[in-house]
């Protein structure tokens, strides 16, 4: 039986899963004239090693050609294999060092609109962890099992990994063309019926109405409505009311919190929850 | 000598000789002297022409490499890997024709030397499966063997090994595969053993396969590359490349790719004496998360 596994690769702003794409070509140049023969031996290995598939080899090969002639277009098969091994932030590096030596370059509009298209992509991120059967939430959005890659807007965003008996969260950047790892590991198990998380740069806990709760964490809480406050009484314009479920099932809420209307002010929130089922 | 040999020899001896056209201005307009390795290197190169004519390729690849390591250049290199393509020497012959390009990148014939890299690439190579004699306790005894390469099952227990004459009539088995590093597994009704072997673009290789006189267990997991480990449980080692006894049933494999988490794999273990192989393997670039995986799972019958 063969079965293939797609690395998921869920795209923010709830576009839908898609598959790897496949491997856009190489787009090499060839040494110029007059190239020393001592560089050919790397470069030659360097094409064979992205013939083969070995983009890394093909990448330190060319560096090894390069510390031996210093050559334009030895940065821009550089950059190439950067490119296809999406290392956007090292290809525009290679890309510009190409035009840097080789200011007359013939394709140097092309490589320029290159540059623009690789530093306007959005950022990604990888959000996996260590743990079993985790469930990701980006801004309060299921994206699914983990692991999930993800293509995200510029700016901050939230990322909660759920395990059956866990949780972990992260705030994080995201900038344009960057790649970022989160790995959201659990520390320590934690179960509970909800888990509390949101867009705040800040955490904590209270408690209130004989409940502990805490921003962001999970915790076990009598089934029912809850309407407690957020964090501090007063800190958000409306309570942050949710349902808790029975103690064998969990809710996801994740607070949205607005500027406030003038300074100092209360933050205006918007409280989503969303069941959560972990995957037989 | 041929034309293009002709042509080749003529462009060299200029190539070599170090002359320039004359200048303009008014100061000395002497030829320069051929230097002493450029003139070398132009005998070598006469000489190797010579042995490639009278049918002595290995001299004449000799010839041509030193005039070569004298002097560089793309027709002394284009020589070489038609010498080696003919020597069967596919793998040097690659690398050579690819310097060639890269000596001359204007080259007219590049199109036809980018077919023969193209072909000479797909040519399969041979591995020869083999195992240690009868008096090591690790020999694998092929007759009760499956033998799977890179997850592929290649052969059932029954087959018969054959003397492998190349490699000192040991006796075992000899495979096709494209050029590339492969993971040989075995496994026997009592034991598992593995080995990674590569071969050339054409190129043979022996693949020495021993096994340890007795492993126990329903489920064999191995991957293609250290990259991508399994483990059972993410706390303890991966057991990529072993044998282990588990409770027939539904497991979960866990994946990483380097330090990325991949998709989980589902597994059934079979009641009784047969085997679940699991093979894991990737194709795709070395992007910063886990790449697509391909996983491959066999039944291994031992069941009477």
């Amino acid at each position: 039986m063969v079965a293939a596994i797609a690395a998921i690769a869920a795209v923010a702003e709830a576009a839908p899963s898609t598959a790897p794409a496949p491997a856009p070509p190489a787009r090499r140049k060839p040494p110029p004239e007059g190239f020393p023969a001592e560089a050919i031996g790397p470069f030659v290995e360097a094409i064979l090693a992205d013939k083969a598939g070995n983009l890394k080899v093909a990448e330190r090969r060319y560096e090894d050609a390069n510390k031996v002639s210093d050559q334009a277009s030895t940065h821009y098969n550089i950059a190439d294999v950067q490119r296809r091994m999406e290392h956007w932030l090292e290809a525009i590096k290679s890309y510009r060092k190409y035009l840097e030596l080789a200011p007359g370059a013939p394709d140097r509009a092309e490589v320029e609109r290159l540059i623009a298209q690789i530093e306007a992509r959005p950022g990604t991120a990888v959000i996996d962890g260590e743990e079993p059967d985790a469930l990701v939430f980006v801004d309060g959005k299921l994206l699914g099992p983990s692991p999930v890659v993800l293509q995200v807007s510029d700016g901050y965003h939230a990322a909660d990994r759920i395990t059956p008996t866990g949780h972990a969260h992260r705030r994080f950047e995201v900038k344009p063309a960057h790649s970022d790892h989160l790995k959201l590991s659990i520390s320590r198990e934690e179960p509970g019926n909800v888990v509390l998380s949101g867009n705040l740069a800040s955490s904590g806990s209270w408690r209130d109405n004989g409940n502990q709760y805490k921003l962001p964490g999970r915790m076990a809480l009598p089934p029912g409505p809850h309407a407690t406050y957020l964090v501090t009484p007063r800190r958000a314009c409306t309570p942050l009311a949710f349902t808790a479920p029975q103690p064998d099932e969990l809710v996801y809420v994740f607070v949205e919190a607005g500027a406030p209307a003038r300074p100092g002010g209360c933050l205006p929130i918007k409280v989503q929850q969303t069941k959560v089922r972990f995957p037989p | 000598m041929s034309a293009r040999e002709l042509a080749l020899a003529l462009a060299l001896a200029c190539a070599l000789a170090g002359t320039h056209p004359a200048s303009a201005d008014d100061t000395a307009k002497r030829k320069a002297t051929p230097d002493k390795f450029a003139k070398a290197a132009g005998e070598a190169f006469r000489d190797a022409v010579a042995a490639d004519k009278a049918g002595d390729l290995r001299t004449a690849l000799g010839l041509y490499q030193k005039a070569y390591g004298i002097s560089p250049h793309p027709s002394t290199v284009y020589n070489i890997a038609d010498v080696q393509r003919r020597l069967l020497l596919y793998a040097d012959a690659l690398k050579s024709y690819e310097t060639y390009l890269a000596l001359l990148p204007s080259a007219d014939d590049r199109k036809d030397i980018e077919a023969i890299l193209d072909a000479l690439s797909k040519m399969p190579g041979t591995l020869h499966l083999v195992t240690a004699g009868a008096s090591d306790p690790n020999a694998v005894d092929w007759k009760a063997a499956y033998v799977l390469v890179d997850g592929e099952l290649k052969l059932r227990p029954g087959s018969a090994p054959q003397p492998q004459k190349e490699y000192g009539g040991q006796s075992g088995f000899a495979i096709q595969v494209p050029a590339g590093a492969y993971v040989v597994d075995v496994v026997t009704p009592i034991t598992h053993g593995h080995t990674t072997c590569k071969v050339e673009v054409g190129g043979r290789a022996a693949c020495r396969i021993t096994a340890k006189p007795r492993v126990d267990g329903r489920l064999v997991v191995n991957a293609s590359e250290r990259d991508l480990s399994v483990r059972l449980d993410p706390k303890r080692s991966p057991i990529t490349g072993s044998r282990l006894e588990l409770p027939a049933g539904r497991h979960k494999l866990l994946v990483r790719d380097r330090s990325y988490e991949c998709p989980a794999i589902a597994v059934d273990l079979p009641p009784g004496g047969d085997v679940q192989y699991v093979f894991v393997s990737t194709s795709e670039l070395e992007f910063d998360r886990c790449r697509s995986l391909d996983v491959k799972q066999q039944r291994l019958r031992f069941t009477p």
